[in-house]
């Protein structure tokens, strides 16, 4: 059985957030998304909200604060360092994602040109998230 | 004008025995007159007449005593005397009755009173000496024998007796004795020892030479002692005491002359001695002995003959030739050297002329006039050029000068001879060297007057000797300006000046080197010189300053700060480049794939409602985006990759290619195969495998066969592996062998292939130092080779 995830994401793309609104929407998931248009709003977002998250969903190219620099701030700080981040990105470079695995991160998903494929990953991806026990 | 004593002895002995017999005919006259007297007195009284007679008689005899006779009375008034007593006492006939005491010096008047009066008492004096008054002497030493006549009783009535004038005897006496003390002292004083022994050999006179010859001790009473050879003293006094003893005794006997021989003594003299027999008259009296001590000159002969000894042998073993000539320019001596320096032996050599032997072939330095010279009594040294025996040509060099004997006459000349060929003909050599190298100096110092290079040339005190016009050129000053002044001062060097100095103390040292200084020309313009400088050393090593080559590399430098600064700029747009690439792609798929769900909501959203050419151009956009990213994702790998080596690491091919094996698509009726074992390369994991997956995967892509092959294969070549990709696809005409590694070249219209994958295995191929190439046939298959450095 299948939990309900509160689920950060971190997109400044509007597109990529109705991507990913209707994905959940499609699947029939019961997750809650909590959105953040850049690094800043998120910090702001997790001081203020009761509720930590139980994962993060970090896109890589942020304007302002990028994923890397919201990722090490976060895994920084004592309260927030244990929630899962997984990277949604169209980089594959060797360099990302040796850097995100380092800084410490859950995943890293690449963002599949197809739609179709785009929604299978993230499928799996969230089904994986909520068979895990979270914090 | 002396007589001998002897003559003198034998004259006395005469006078004495005339004297006696005069005295003894006297005492007969005496006796007879006595006689007579008495035998008158007996007769007196008749015999008056007689005594008349008588006296006459006694007168007569008086007179014929040779004699000065004479009677005085008792009172000492002449009575009486004779004809020779009247000349001795210088009196004549008138002065009869004078009294004799008036005669007598008055010196003498004690002395003769005492004798008259012993006379008086004794009756009788003889050799009762006084003087008398004279008139051509002064005085006359008289001798008298006297005696006192007595009468008939018994009383003195008178004194007669005989006088004799003595002077001349006692002068004689007198000059006897002083010519003895003359001799004495000549005898002793002499610088010969002498020694007088007489003929028992018995010591007579030693002389205080003699004493100090033999150190004989002062007061040694020497007279009348055995003096023969053979007598412990005398042996003692010599070094060999038994062999002088058997001379002395051989001498001794022979009893003839000896002179100069020589006997060393105990206390180490040399003693030259002469040995005289004496006779008298042809009888043997005794033996004079005279030593000499010759000990200085002996030394001085022994010190000369050492030394000649000496010099004898070092000319006989010196290097140089050693000979002597006589007047007519005869060889009279020769060394060994000589024979050695022109192969002549002694005998060819000695008694022939120099000039027939050794004509001189060539003057070196003016050698006949020296040699002339030489003959006129001048030392001179000259070389001269002779042959040898053995006909080869010599080169000596002679030091001569004459001969002279003890009168300062000349009697010939020696000559020291230097066989100097060999120093000669190296000196030649080191002539001829010193010319080339002179002309080796001109040639280079023209080169370097004429090279576009600066020189300049500088003394210890850093004062500019030389320069050449590429320097004045680059300076901008005449050379007038800048000969003697100070290369410290003219360049303005302001703060490098200590550089320069250091630099200048380097050259000292001897130490060559090249470094950039920079300098002002005369027109202030900063100017960057790359000067090579090195010592500049004369024949003997000594410096004597500086030679500078110098380059101006102003130009070039700036040009090498501008392609510093190009390089900069290249790296940091590459950078930039790189990043910008990097960025641009992910920028780009974004909206790709915004695009993309968009197209696909559409159609989802619109299924029922579009037409079949509506989704399939819904399709087509898909299709175009989908070509899209794969031309984003190519030059996204093409530009990054880099000439960075910190991915390197050790891959084994073999792994990777397994890995691709699994990761590609290969398609069942196409075969995939590894001929060889593959090696171990150290390289980016990443950047090989993009290589090999874009061969492969283009071999895939390409292939046309029902049975397709693709066999990777791999050798060995030392300093590099060779690769080979064959396939057995559609091949490639020839003249696309170069287009297909260009950026965006593709072959096909496939929309898969964004042409840029070839490129990336030739960046890839040319980033590990290898190459890359391709033989093909249309419809038959193409093989990619490529080789990867080790």
């Amino acid at each position: 059985m299948s939990k309900k995830l509160t689920i950060l994401f971190l997109e400044d793309d509007i597109i990529e957030i109705m991507k990913m609104n209707r994905t959940i929407n499609k699947l029939g998931l019961p997750h809650r998304l909590l959105e953040a248009k850049n690094g800043e709003e998120a910090i702001e977002l997790l001081k203020s909200i009761e509720v930590l998250p139980d994962i993060i969903l970090l896109d890589l190219n942020m304007p302002k604060m990028n994923g890397i620099e919201f990722l090490t701030i976060l895994k920084t700080n004592e309260f927030l360092q244990h929630i899962p981040v997984i990277m949604l990105t169209t980089s594959n470079t060797h360099s990302d994602l040796k850097e995100c695995y380092k800084i410490g991160i859950a995943g890293y998903m690449l963002k599949p040109l197809s739609y179709k494929e785009y929604v299978f990953k993230i499928e799996t991806l969230l089904a994986y998230w909520s068979a895990n026990e979270l914090i | 004008m002396i007589k001998t004593i002897k003559q003198l002895e034998n004259e006395l002995v005469f006078e004495r025995q005339a004297r006696k017999l005069a005295e003894d005919q006297l005492k007969e006259n005496e006796l007879e007159y006595n006689r007579l007297m008495n035998q008158q007195l007996e007769i007196f009284s008749d015999l008056e007449e007689l005594i008349v007679e008588k006296d006459r008689m006694l007168n007569e005899l008086c007179n014929k005593v040779v004699d000065a006779y004479f009677i005085f009375d008792m009172d000492g008034n002449f009575q009486k005397m004779n004809t020779s007593a009247y000349a001795l006492f210088e009196l004549n006939k008138k002065q009869k009755g004078k009294n004799i005491e008036k005669l007598v010096l008055k010196e003498d008047h004690v002395k003769f009173k005492n004798g008259l009066k012993t006379i008086r008492e004794k009756g009788v004096k003889r050799k009762f000496r006084f003087r008398i008054h004279s008139k051509n002497n002064n005085y006359k030493h008289l001798s008298i024998n006297a005696g006192v006549m007595y009468n008939e009783d018994g009383e003195p009535i008178g004194v007669h007796g005989i006088a004799r004038d003595i002077s001349e005897e006692l002068e004689m006496r007198n000059s006897l004795i002083e010519s003895e003390s003359r001799l004495d002292a000549l005898v002793n004083h002499l610088d010969s020892g002498v020694f007088l022994e007489n003929e028992k050999r018995e010591a007579v006179i030693w002389n205080k030479k003699a004493f100090e010859i033999f150190n004989i001790p002062k007061d040694y009473n020497y007279k009348g002692k055995d003096v023969s050879g053979t007598t412990d003293t005398v042996k003692s006094f010599f070094k060999d005491p038994e062999k002088f003893a058997v001379r002395n005794k051989e001498i001794a006997e022979n009893k003839t002359l000896v002179t100069g021989e020589k006997v060393k003594t105990a206390n180490g003299k040399y003693i030259e001695f002469n040995y005289i027999p004496i006779y008298n008259d042809a009888e043997f009296k005794g033996n004079l002995w005279t030593f000499k001590d010759v000990t200085t000159r002996m030394n001085r002969d022994e010190r000369l003959n050492i030394e000649k000894q000496k010099y004898g042998r070092i000319i006989e073993n010196m290097n140089m030739g050693f000979i002597e000539l006589d007047t007519n320019e005869t060889i009279t001596f020769v060394n060994q050297a000589i024979l050695n320096i022109s192969g002549y032996s002694k005998e060819e050599l000695i008694g022939t002329k120099v000039p027939d032997l050794f004509p001189i072939k060539e003057e070196v330095s003016n050698a006949k006039q020296r040699i002339a010279n030489s003959n006129e009594g001048e030392s001179e040294s000259f070389e001269i050029k002779v042959n040898n025996k053995l006909g080869e040509e010599q080169i000596w060099l002679v030091s001569s000068s004459p001969s002279y004997d003890n009168n300062g006459e000349i009697y010939g000349g020696i000559g020291v001879i230097l066989d100097i060929t060999k120093t000669k003909n190296l000196e030649l050599q080191k002539q001829n060297l010193v010319i080339n190298l002179e002309k080796q100096r001109q040639k280079y110092r023209s080169i370097i007057a004429n090279m576009s290079l600066g020189m300049i040339e500088y003394d210890p005190s850093n004062a500019i000797t030389l320069v050449n016009q590429s320097l004045l050129d680059m300076s901008g000053y005449t050379e007038d300006e800048v000969l003697g002044k100070s290369i410290l001062e003219i360049f303005q060097l302001g703060k490098q000046v200590e550089f320069a100095k250091q630099k200048i103390a380097n050259r000292r040292k001897g130490i060559s080197e090249s470094f950039e200084i920079e300098v002002q020309n005369k027109k202030g313009e900063e100017r960057t010189w790359l000067v090579s400088s090195a010592p500049n050393l004369d024949e003997k090593g000594v410096f004597t300053g500086t030679i500078g080559v110098i380059l101006d590399i102003t130009d070039r430098k700036n040009h090498e700060i501008l392609k510093e600064e190009l390089l900069f700029k290249l790296e940091k747009s590459n950078n930039e480049l790189h990043e910008y690439a990097h960025i641009v792609s992910h920028d780009l798929k974004s909206p790709l794939r915004s695009l993309f769900a968009l197209v696909s909501w559409l159609r989802d959203d619109n299924t029922d409602k579009l037409n079949t050419a509506s989704l399939e151009h819904l399709d087509l956009m898909e299709t175009t985006l989908e070509k899209m990213d794969q031309l984003i994702t190519d030059i996204l790998s093409y530009s990054s990759l880099s000439e960075d080596t910190s991915e390197n690491q050790e891959v084994d091919l073999n792994d990777l290619m397994t890995e691709i094996d699994n990761m590609l698509y290969v398609p069942k009726h196409i075969s995939l195969q590894v001929l060889n074992r593959l090696p171990t390369i150290k390289a980016d994991p990443t950047k090989l495998q993009q290589l090999f997956q874009n061969l492969i995967s283009n071999a895939i892509n390409y292939s046309d066969k029902p049975q397709g092959y693709i066999y990777l294969d791999c050798e060995d070549e030392g300093s590099k592996y060779h690769f080979s990709v064959r396939d057995n696809g559609i091949g490639i005409e020839t003249r696309y062998f170069d287009k297909i590694f260009e950026v965006f070249q593709s072959l096909s219209d496939d929309t898969d292939s964004s042409g840029i994958g070839l490129s990336i295995v030739k960046k890839i191929v040319t980033l590990y130092g290898g190459e890359i190439w391709l033989e093909s046939e249309m419809r038959v298959g193409t093989t990619f080779h490529f080789t990867i450095k080790k």
